[in-house]
Order: C-alpha cells, then sequence, then structure tokens
C-alpha cells in the first residue's frame, strides 16, 4: 500500500503573520541599520588613536627642554591628558555596544507589540469569517436555525448581520416550504382515500337500489337476489376493512424486534406458500449466514415483492428468486418476466400512495422499502418494458457473523 | 522626554540587558584555594582561571586605575554569619607616559612596576602566602569554613552618569570559593 505524505501548508493566517513579521523586520532592521552606519561613522571619527601616539611624541620631544625640577609635574600633566583621551576612546566604544544591543531591545520590544496588534487585527478578521463559513455549512447540512454572534466592533460585522437576514429568511422560506409539502400530501392521501373508498361504495350503492328496485317492483324476486346482494356488500365492506387497515399499517409501523433466523428457510417456505402455478424458480446460496432482522417484517417484504411479482406475469411467466452471500450482506433477488415498469414510474414507486394498479393504495412498495430501511439495508430496482423486473434487497449481516452450520448448532 | 516613556524605555533596556547584554563577559573561577596556619596566622594561597578577555586588557592599558578586591571571610559551622572578614585589594595602572604598569598590593607595603601586560595578568589575581587573619580567634573546639570571593571595583568615565560596572566583564557574577570544614586542631603536629 503506497501511503502519501501530507504536506504541511501554514494556514492563511500564519501565512500572513509570517510575511507581516518579515517585512517589519527587513524595513526595521534597514532603517537601524542605516541610522547606526551614520552613528558608528561619527563615533569612529571622534575616537582618537593618532592623539595619543601624538602626545605621547610630543611629551618625549619636549621633555629634555624643561627644567629637571619641572619634569615630574610635566609627566604628570602629559599622562592625565593621555589618561582623557583615553577616556573618550572608552566612552566612546562602550556606548557604541550600548546603542547597538539597546536598539536590538527597542526592535524586539517594537516588532512584538506591532505583531500582537497585527494578529489581534488578523484573528478579528479571520474567527468571524471561520464562523462564517462553520455556518455555511451547517447551512447546507439543513440546520434551520443558524445564527452568528454580532458584535460591534468587528470589522465584518455588516457582512455577520446579512448572513444572519439570510439565515433567518432561508429558515422561514423553509418552514413555509415544508406547510406547503405537508398540505399537497394531505391533499394527495384524501385524493387517494376518496378514491379507494368510492370503489367499494359504488358496488354498494347499486346493490341496494337493485335491492330496493326489486322491492319495490318484484318483491317476489327480491328474497332470490337477497343472498347475492348481500354477498357483494360483505365482499366489499371487507374490502374497505383491508384498505384501512393497510393504511393503518403504513401510519403505524410497528417497532422492529429483531431476531437471529435463518433467512435461507423462511425464502423457502414463502415461496412454497405463494407458487400455486409452479412459476417460481428458487436459488439459495449455500452457507449462507444467519441475518439479525424483524422475521415479521421480512416476511411482509418478501410477501409483498413475490406477490407483486407473480401479478405482473402472464400464465407463462416465469418468477427468479435468488438468495446469496454479497460480501457482508444477504442479497435477495427477485426477477420477473412481466410487463415492466414505465422508466417515468419507476423513480416514484417508493412514494407513499403512487400506484399503477387499478386497486392498489401505493403502500406496498413503500412499506417494503421503510422495513428495509429500518433494516439497515438497501433497495433497487431495475426494470424494462416488456421484459421484466428486477428487486434486488441487501441487507447487512451481524457483525459477530459466524458460519451456518455453528448457527444451526446453537 | 515623557516620563512614562522614559520609565517604558529603561525597563525595556534592563530586561534586554539581562538576555542579551551588550558586553560578552565571561565566568572567571578559582583554580586553587589553599589555606594554612603557621603559628597565629592564616595564610591563603589562591589564583583566577579564566578572568581576562579583550575588554579587560582594553580597560588595563586605558591608564585609569583598576581595583580587584579579594574578600575573605571566616565562617563558623552551621553558621551564617561570617565570624571574621578581610579584604586584599590589588589596583593597577598603567602609565601611558612611561608605559609600563604599576601594580599596588594591601598585602605589600610597596609599589611594583611591570614591563608587560602578561605579568599584569599573573600577578594581579594570584594571592600566595598571604596573611589574611588572624588564627587567634579559633577555638580549639569549633569547626570552621572560608568563603573567598574577588570582584572588580566600578569605575567611573567622563561623560557617564553612572560609574562602569566593571563586573560586566564578569558576567556580574564574583567568583567564589568555599573552603573543606577544618578545626585548629587540624593544624597541630
Amino acid at each position: 500500500m503506497k501511503i502519501q505524505k501530507r504536506r504541511w501548508m501554514p494556514s492563511f493566517r500564519m501565512q500572513i503573520a509570517l510575511l507581516f513579521l518579515a517585512l517589519l523586520l527587513l524595513a526595521v532592521l534597514f532603517t537601524r541599520t542605516f541610522f547606526l552606519q551614520s552613528y558608528y561613522k561619527y563615533l569612529d571619527q571622534i575616537r582618537s588613536g593618532p592623539l595619543t601616539t601624538g602626545l605621547r611624541q610630543m611629551h618625549d620631544d619636549f621633555k629634555p627642554q624643561i627644567p629637571a625640577a619641572q619634569r615630574p609635574d610635566f609627566s604628570r600633566q602629559a599622562e592625565q591628558l593621555l589618561v582623557e583621551v583615553n577616556r573618550i576612546n572608552l566612552f566612546s566604544d562602550f556606548y557604541r555596544r550600548e546603542v547597538t544591543a539597546y536598539s536590538v531591545y527597542i526592535i524586539v520590544f517594537i516588532a512584538s507589540v506591532v505583531m500582537i496588534i497585527f494578529l489581534f487585527s488578523l484573528y478579528s478578521i479571520t474567527l468571524p469569517l471561520q464562523r462564517l463559513q462553520a455556518a455555511t455549512r451547517a447551512l447546507s447540512r439543513g440546520e434551520s436555525h443558524v445564527q452568528l454572534k454580532e458584535s460591534p466592533f468587528s470589522p465584518l460585522n455588516n457582512l455577520l448581520q446579512s448572513f444572519n437576514q439570510m439565515a433567518a429568511d432561508l429558515a422561514d422560506q423553509r418552514q413555509r416550504a415544508i406547510e406547503a409539502e405537508k398540505k399537497l400530501l394531505w391533499r394527495e392521501i384524501a385524493r387517494v382515500m376518496a378514491h379507494e373508498i368510492k370503489n367499494p361504495l359504488t358496488p354498494i350503492k347499486l346493490t341496494v337500489e337493485r335491492l330496493e328496485h326489486k322491492a319495490a317492483h318484484d318483491p317476489a324476486s327480491a328474497t332470490a337476489v337477497l343472498s347475492e346482494s348481500l354477498a357483494i356488500i360483505h365482499e366489499e365492506i371487507s374490502n374497505l376493512q383491508a384498505l384501512v387497515d393497510r393504511f393503518k399499517d403504513f401510519a403505524a409501523l410497528p417497532e422492529a424486534s429483531p431476531i437471529r433466523y435463518d433467512l435461507t428457510e423462511q425464502v423457502r417456505e414463502i415461496v412454497q406458500h405463494y407458487d400455486h402455478h409452479q412459476q417460481c424458480t428458487l436459488v439459495l446460496a449455500d452457507g449462507l449466514p444467519f441475518i439479525r432482522a424483524d422475521k415479521m417484517q421480512l416476511r411482509q417484504v418478501i410477501v409483498n415483492l413475490l406477490q407483486n411479482a407473480l401479478q405482473a406475469i402472464p400464465p407463462d411467466g416465469r418468477v427468479a428468486i435468488e438468495l446469496t452471500r454479497c460480501d457482508d450482506a444477504a442479497m435477495l433477488q427477485i426477477t420477473d418476466t412481466g410487463s415492466g415498469i414505465d422508466p417515468a414510474h419507476l423513480e416514484r414507486i417508493f412514494e407513499p400512495y403512487f400506484t399503477t394498479k387499478r386497486k392498489g393504495t401505493g403502500l406496498g412498495l413503500a412499506i417494503v422499502r421503510q422495513i428495509v430501511d429500518n433494516h439497515n439495508g438497501r433497495i433497487e430496482v431495475q426494470s424494462q418494458l416488456n421484459q421484466g423486473t428486477v428487486f434486488r434487497i441487501r441487507l447487512p449481516l451481524p457483525a459477530d457473523t459466524v458460519n451456518r452450520q455453528e448457527e444451526l448448532n446453537r | 522626554m515623557n516620563p512614562f516613556l522614559e520609565r517604558l524605555i529603561t525597563t525595556i533596556i534592563s530586561i534586554g540587558s539581562l538576555i542579551l547584554p551588550s558586553i560578552s563577559g565571561i565566568d572567571p573561577v578559582f583554580g586553587h584555594a589553599d589555606f594554612l596556619i603557621e603559628g597565629n596566622r592564616l595564610l591563603i594561597s589562591a589564583a583566577l582561571d579564566n578572568c581576562y578577555s579583550e575588554d579587560f586588557d582594553t580597560f588595563l592599558k586605558s591608564g585609569e586605575t583598576i581595583r580587584l578586591n579579594f574578600t575573605l571571610e571566616l565562617f563558623a559551622e552551621k553558621q551564617n554569619r561570617p565570624i571574621a572578614k578581610q579584604v586584599i585589594t590589588h589596583q593597577v595602572r598603567y602609565n601611558l607616559i612611561e608605559q609600563r604598569f604599576v601594580m599596588i598590593f594591601s598585602e605589600y607595603p610597596r609599589s611594583v612596576e611591570l614591563a608587560t601586560l602578561e605579568q599584569v595578568h599573573a600577578q594581579l589575581v594570584r594571592l600566595h602566602r598571604v596573611e589574611a587573619l588572624s588564627a587567634k580567634a579559633l577555638k580549639s573546639q569549633q569547626r570552621y569554613y572560608l568563603v573567598l570571593s574577588a570582584d572588580l571595583a566600578s569605575l567611573a568615565l567622563v561623560g557617564r552618569k553612572d560609574p562602569f560596572n566593571l563586573m560586566l566583564l564578569w558576567n556580574k557574577t564574583a567568583p567564589r570559593s568555599r573552603s573543606q570544614t577544618f578545626s585548629l586542631d587540624d593544624f597541630i603536629l
């Protein structure tokens, strides 16, 4: 495996700070060098090396001409002069060193103060920008109530105020959009409900009208049709009851109660039960480990998909059910040779209340998807018109999966 | 100058001097420091090593009088205050006319003239069997120790408000030597 080293890059703030520091030092050093050079030149001029030699020479030249009694005084005075000259030299030399050192202290102090002020200013700009960046990310993640702390002292306060206003407007618009979507959804539900309820009501109404008509015009034959009419009414009431149950199921899908069980056996049992006309081909992989899921909910999923497939195929059509292992997941694939799904409808088939069947609530596949999602699984569909449809469900195997034989031994 | 500004600059210079001094000094040490009791006299022999620098030589040849003080303190064991103290001074001045060094030792009555700087180097920092303290005060049962230190006296320069602190040449640190503890009985043969 090739390991790629990440190159260290200083942050924007650090880059600016380093650049500023470099420029500051450059400017200060230039100024210091310029002034000190001039000053040193002056000091060198007043240093008096030749004066010492000259004075000594003069003393030696004049000493023989001085009366012997006055020579010690003459020498003492000459020496005193030389000491004074040397003091000037010493003074200028050490003063020069002190000036050099002191200028460094002052420069370091000024540079530190300027740097602190600069960093504070830079921080006051970059910190709000970082917060702004984080807030923008939060907005893009869908968080609605994002507000930044405003500060009248910040140079970016106007920007912060504008962002806060924008975020508030966005939250308001999002809330309105949700409200509008809810209204739309309720209208759709009402439309589907009205349509679904109307279907069984129409035959009930017609049957009742027929009974009334018979009772009014041919009472003798009314008794004969009574039994048949009651059966129709009873069946339609059952349909209505089933419709209500399906809506109730979708509205309150119970919490999954996962257990560890043999999915292979469940699939085999369901297919045997529903394949009345021997139209199914069952392929079960050997040694598929047990899965951890709500057995009843997964049964609902398999039955729903299998029933849809069996309903979609012509009398000579086939349905293939395949259960295999795919990495760390169990893969259930149901393929039919039916009429396929219109590509325009393919994207919407998992939406609640969407159906292309004459008698359908549009909740079956919505419930299937919800159950698969609750199990951290994935469902996908591929379909071609007049060729058939494939549904694939991928369910993750438990983390402590062991081989099938060990599971069976448990 | 504004008093606040003056105070600020003084503070900056004080702090700066601690970190980066204007004169790079050296750290002298006592190469040896021995003492001996002869009769009633406590004699000391000692010499400083690593004590000369270019700057020091400049001062030595400037014509100014340079004073080196050796301070000897006698302590009784487990006591912080010295019970006796003696300061020995060596001073040197360069005669710019005669171009000779004149040295005065507090322990000797006469001054000494030296021709070269090397001779001054050897003599200035050396104590040889110098009678430092009287041994009369020492009690036979008591244990003692000696502390010897050396420092350079400050030098007044024209044009400077404060005298120049020659100890800057030694990083403002006086070399110090502490003897082993001893008693008077240790020296009785």
